[in-house]
């Protein structure tokens, strides 16, 4: 492994009257904990839902269970029970250990994992029961989305208030990143539930007609841009370094592209709404800014992969670095095909096709899935005093299959949806339709198997890491790491 | 004046505005002086009783 690159002074333990205070890993072990366990449900029900595609008789005529009902389920569960659990966990992980200060408020920290949990248990309760506000990710009706704003406020006041604590000068790029996606979630999340209840399960958004349309997408742009993308970055630009053992390739590369993607990010949203009563000049913007983000998406994950440059042997046996490697393979793909998809003659042929859930797959458990189970991987056995997991062999069976599972799954669903694209639009010579909508279903068939198959394999390897975790901690006593004091150098 | 205020003068100086900003960032990030800074801060995830992992804590 790598050799220790800080002289021993860089970590001396704090003088005698604070030598007690610890970081509060109570609140990181337990979102740590829920990322598993709602990585698993949330990816259960994504396995569930896919498998209604190729027999749809499995909604066994009850409404609960119909996949317009279940499809939400499963994207609010991998997003932000899965997703968000990994954020909190990391981030309250991150942010006391690279200001060397005790997390603000445990009161508080407490509070926002325990809200959070019962934002995710609402949710898993109202969508199949059919309560939605029918927003795409943001179904949840008032009374969960009041509830989520607490949770977030409270959130933003535990980070800001450890970054204010904090005792050195500077503030990490990770708490940058950080920073950047809790506070645009809180806008976003506010403006675009803006609505006049008329009953605890039902109300109606203040906006209407292409202002709700565009309101909708900038803020569900954005939740890509600044949940699944700045907030894992935040990870990234921790986990990278700690695992490799040495300091991010380029600093600064890493503050120019923050700047850029948090300023550019926010005008991509009209990409979603291409060929709609949306005004033209408003798509062609969200069209040329999605593709200027390609630059600082890339210098995301080049400053990640520079970072491993170097590093390279260690891939035969750290199976951490396999899934970072990967994860930030899957980020630099995604972020050229996001950009590639925007330009109006591609979305011409790939919105409303499987191309976009293809896609939006390959970012999702190939970037954000896979970055999370490397930080879960990396922070577990240190929350409960451990050297490492249980297994690596595990670990290196949980790679490989889910590996084979994302290119199986997103590989599909590419030649399903360009297919379905090119069958739509297919016309005869006297100007009808060549195919009939069933004939292109008909056709995606086969593929909806593969996917299946790729989803079925992805959700295996959770199992493993599940298992693995169980008998990494079972019988541990949980350690909250001391607060040390920072290197003499700051 | 011949140069009438108009919406395109208008988006033409926010470009540049925005170009002058996004030049001045690099400039900043880039300078020399930075560099000790950045140094430090680099290092910061690194500062860790168990960065290496074989070490016995």
């Amino acid at each position: 492994m790598s050799a220790n690159v800080l002289p021993a002074s860089a970590a001396i333990p704090v003088a005698d009257t604070e030598a007690r205070a610890t970081y509060n890993d109570k609140v990181v072990r337990q979102f740590a904990i829920m990322t598993v366990v709602w990585g698993i449900v949330g990816m259960a029900v994504g396995a569930f839902i896919a498998a209604q595609l190729l027999w749809p008789a499995l909604n066994f005529d009850i409404p609960w269970l119909t996949y317009s009902r279940l499809r939400p389920l499963h994207t609010n569960a991998v997003i932000f029970a899965f997703g968000g659990s990994a954020l909190f966990a990391t981030s309250y992980y991150i942010v006391q250990r690279t200001c060397h200060a005790r997390l603000f408020c445990d009161r508080l920290a407490s509070f926002t994992f325990w809200g959070w949990q019962a934002v995710i248990v609402a949710a898993a309760i109202t969508l199949p029961l059919g309560i939605t506000q029918s927003k795409e990710y943001a179904e949840l009706e008032w009374p969960i989305d009041l509830l989520i704003a607490i949770v977030w406020v409270s959130y933003g006041v535990v980070f800001f208030g450890t970054i204010v604590k904090r005792k050195v000068k500077h503030i990490y790029v990770a708490n940058w990143f950080f920073a950047a996606y809790i506070i645009t979630i809180a806008v976003l999340h506010i403006v675009n539930n803006i609505a006049i209840p008329v009953s605890p399960t039902k109300s109606y958004i203040v906006y209407s007609g292409v202002v709700d349309a565009m309101v909708q997408w900038w803020y569900g742009h954005n939740a890509v841009g600044f949940f699944l993308t700045a907030g894992f970055l935040g990870m990234m630009y921790y986990v990278v370094p700690k695992q490799v053992g040495k300091p991010i390739y380029s600093y600064r590369l890493s503050i120019v592209h923050f700047w850029a993607l948090i300023s550019i990010y926010m005008w991509a949203g009209p990409h979603h709404l291409h060929y709609t009563s949306l005004p033209d000049w408003a798509q062609s913007l969200g069209m040329v800014f999605s593709l200027i983000l390609l630059a600082p998406s890339w210098g995301g994950m080049i400053n990640g992969l520079m970072t491993m440059s170097g590093a390279w042997h260690r891939l035969r046996t750290d199976p951490i670095m396999k899934f970072l490697v990967v994860s930030l393979s899957f980020y630099g793909m995604s972020t050229f095909e996001g950009p590639m998809m925007s330009i109006k003659t591609v979305n011409a042929l790939s919105h409303y096709t499987d191309w976009t859930i293809g896609h939006v797959h390959s970012g999702a458990l190939g970037w954000v899935a896979f970055i999370s189970i490397a930080a879960m991987y990396q922070m577990i056995p240190r929350l409960f005093g451990k050297q490492q997991m249980w297994s690596s062999k595990l670990m290196d069976a949980h790679f490989w299959i889910a590996t084979i599972g994302i290119v199986l799954y997103v590989t599909s669903m590419w030649i399903a949806g360009v297919m379905q694209g090119l069958m739509w639009r297919a016309v005869n010579a006297d100007g009808t339709l060549t195919y009939t909508f069933v004939e292109a279903l008909k056709a995606t068939y086969p593929y909806y198997a593969v996917r299946l198959l790729g989803g079925l394999m992805f959700l295996s390897g959770m199992f493993l890491m599940a298992y693995n975790v169980w008998r990494t901690v079972r019988d541990t006593q949980p350690v909250d790491a001391p607060v040390l004091a920072p290197a003499t150098s700051h | 004046m011949n140069i009438e205020l108009n919406m395109g003068l208008v988006r033409g100086l926010l470009t540049l505005i925005l170009f002058l900003a996004f030049m001045t960032l690099w400039a900043w990030a880039w300078n020399k002086n930075r560099q000790p800074d950045f140094d430090r801060m680099a290092n910061l995830p690194l500062e860790d009783q168990d960065s290496n992992p074989e070490q016995p804590r």
